[in-house]
């Protein structure tokens, strides 16, 4: 008889659900992608309810639901925030207090919890279960990785006081061995230059690492001396004194603004060299701390192999760092390494601990399908909604409808690419995302500036065949999530030009065979492709190569700027046809934009998606 | 509601938070210069 955890994470961002059957994680997806609010923090009613849906059960079914952390130590961190920084902090008093002690507060988050399953009459709800922030992380981290044991170590802001933890683990149990806690947290600290370079905290850090090959690391060594003070073994203590966040509702105040040189960038406002240094510096100082901690995991574990989950896990060009490194054998990423990562962690935690088996263990594989844990729709359904809509189409079969799009893709077109389930955690993977040809020069630009409507410094990423990785890229391992970044090989490299470009001019300097995805310091944010993990995306990777030679394809999730990436064909549709993406493949069926009627919405849909 | 949080915040919160950092560091704030190494031993494990 199979056993059911629901894991849920809620209420802070990135809400989310996962259902873990037997140990193994069949169905998890955000709840942003169902309300199409970005990081939508509110209890994830729909995902929940997709989630049940997709193995055709009810929570009467589940034996325990996995809240993933733990309301009431977290409580005890925010009230001791608060008093250890009175009589300064009143504003933040004032505004966290209440959204803690009213009755639907995050302090009563369980409660809260039992009572939105209850109304959302899905079934009898189970016991509910608490895990602690980064157990949670830990346990996504480790049970789904291939490696019956392992180091782990979680990153990120902070959960109840933890920022940052080792664990070791051991087939299907996960020991505690040593944390930094609050208020000293690596990735705060990222949020703060985040911040302080007009980007938006818990959203924006991704913007700021992609920033950093645009700068010279040269406050590298002022945020050593200033900011935080990192010890060989990668542990470090962070001067509060430079820091808004413990009395305020902003990170970084009067000191940070003197320390930097003047005030925060205005959020849109030009880039300046001193935002691109600040980028590169906060990220060499990141790169040296992680090395640090994963220096202190093999050592304290003496394991060859490391999982990594928590936000700063999503830090690709730290943890291409760490790979590089030769430290572990190999290292294995969760997906979902942020906030949603936990519903998913916590669930796996609490399934453990009442028996499940981790089977996936000596396959070689991991337990996580490719990430492909979301809904999926089949042609019929597809179909349906086509036609409901009299949206001109042509139906094809599977082979033919690769080739089409590899044809489209080798001609320059850029096609939206919705196959499949859709991705679990922030990338997208190949089952909703927008294609490219690499070799076009042009096409970096034109992808964000015509498709993402999104800022021109921005890196796209490159999807391989992973049989052909090595040719391209200089990867040790593989990297199926898109969450490892590696230099574009030698053999790929093309001699540059002194241009004496600066800035965002550099990106008009080309470096290399496959232009559009190698960022202006010659790297990039590698998605290896098996037939395996995702078959029809590998496919069209063939089918591509046989095309033109290339075995590499530019892969951005299908949304713009500020929006979820989408989860339904109505989504992809509107998406498809609000850009100027060329062709939609959405199931077997290919959508060609000249042939589509004229669109017109009531209002100016870029108004209504806040900026992200 | 704010002058009831006005008034927890001076008579209660200000006067706990003034004793607190006289006998310890809650937050540990200050710096520890001859420290080794900021790890310490793992708290985690099962939620309350």
């Amino acid at each position: 008889m199979s056993e059911l955890v629901l894991g849920i994470s809620a209420f802070y961002h990135d809400s989310a659900a996962a259902l873990v059957r037997d140990g193994v994680p069949v169905a998890a997806a955000q709840e942003e992608r169902f309300t199409r609010k970005r990081h939508d923090p509110s209890f994830p009613a729909q995902a929940v309810r997709y989630c049940l849906d997709e193995l055709g059960v009810s929570l009467g079914d589940v034996a325990a639901v996995a809240y993933y952390e733990d309301p009431r130590l977290k409580f005890r961190r925010v009230l001791a925030t608060l008093v250890g920084t009175a009589p300064t902090g009143f504003t933040s008093f004032r505004e966290t207090l209440p959204r803690w002690l009213r009755a639907d507060g995050k302090l009563r988050a369980v409660q809260v919890v039992r009572r939105e399953l209850e109304s959302a009459e899905l079934g009898t709800v189970p016991e509910i279960v608490v895990r602690r922030h980064h157990e949670s992380h830990a346990a996504s981290a480790f049970f789904p990785s291939p490696y019956r044991s392992a180091a782990v170590l979680c990153v990120d802001g902070v959960g109840e006081w933890a920022t940052t933890t080792l664990w070791h683990g051991r087939d299907t149990a996960l020991r505690p061995l040593a944390e930094i806690r609050f208020p000293h947290s690596l990735g705060l600290l990222y949020s703060a230059f985040t911040y302080f370079c007009g980007f938006k905290v818990d959203s924006g850090e991704y913007k700021l690492m992609g920033l950093a090959p645009y700068g010279r690391p040269r406050y590298a060594d002022l945020i050593r001396e200033r900011l935080i003070d990192v010890k060989p073994d990668g542990s470090f203590h962070m001067d509060m004194r430079y820091f808004e966040y413990l009395r305020g509702q902003v990170m970084t105040g009067r000191a940070f603004e003197k320390l930097f040189g003047g005030p925060r960038r205005t959020p849109e406002g030009p880039l300046t060299e001193r935002e691109f240094d600040l980028a590169a510096s906060v990220q060499d100082v990141t790169e040296e701390v992680m090395l640090g901690l994963a220096r202190t995991a093999r050592e304290r574990t003496g394991e060859s192999t490391l999982c990594l989950a928590g936000g700063v896990a999503l830090n690709c060009v730290a943890n291409g760092k760490i790979v590089d490194s030769g430290l572990f054998d190999e290292v294995w990423v969760q997906p979902a390494a942020g906030d949603a990562g936990g519903a998913l962690g916590a669930a796996l935690a609490v399934a453990m601990d009442r028996g499940a088996a981790r089977g996936h263990v000596g396959s070689g594989r991991d337990a996580m399908s490719g990430a492909l844990l979301g809904p999926a729709f089949g042609d019929a359904q597809i179909a349906d909604y086509l036609r409901s809509r009299r949206i001109p189409y042509h139906r094809l079969d599977p082979e033919r409808l690769v080739d089409d799009v590899a044809a489209a893709l080798a001609d320059g077109k850029i096609v939206g690419w919705f196959q499949d389930r859709m991705e679990f955690g922030p990338r997208a993977l190949g089952a909703r995302s927008i294609l490219g040809d690499p070799r076009d020069p042009a096409m970096q630009s034109a992808m964000n500036l015509k498709i993402k409507f999104r800022e021109s410094f921005r890196p796209f990423a490159p999807a391989v065949l992973a049989a052909e990785a090595k040719d391209y890229f200089d990867l040790r391992q593989e990297s199926p999530y898109m969450l490892l970044v590696a230099q574009v090989a030698a053999a790929q490299q093309v001699p540059v030009t002194e241009t004496g470009a600066t800035g965002i001019d550099l990106l008009r300097v080309r470096r290399s065979t496959i232009p559009a995805v190698t960022h202006v310091d010659g790297s990039a944010r590698v998605q290896t492709v098996t037939p395996d993990s995702n078959p029809a995306y590998h496919k069209l990777l063939t089918a591509f190569r046989a095309r033109t030679g290339c075995p590499v394809l530019v892969n951005t999730s299908f949304n713009v700027r500020g929006e979820p990436i989408v989860r339904s064909p109505h989504d992809a549709y509107t998406c498809f046809m609000r850009t100027n993406i060329d062709m939609l493949a959405i199931g077997n069926f290919l959508l060609h934009k000249s042939e589509q009627p004229a669109w017109s919405e009531e209002s100016d849909w870029r108004a209504e998606i806040p900026l992200d | 509601m704010a002058p009831l949080l006005l008034f927890t915040y001076l008579l209660v919160a200000t006067p706990l938070g003034w004793a607190s950092r006289l006998v310890h560091d809650p937050l540990t704030r200050r710096r520890r210069r001859r420290a080794t190494t900021y790890w310490t031993a793992s708290s985690e494990g099962r939620g309350t």
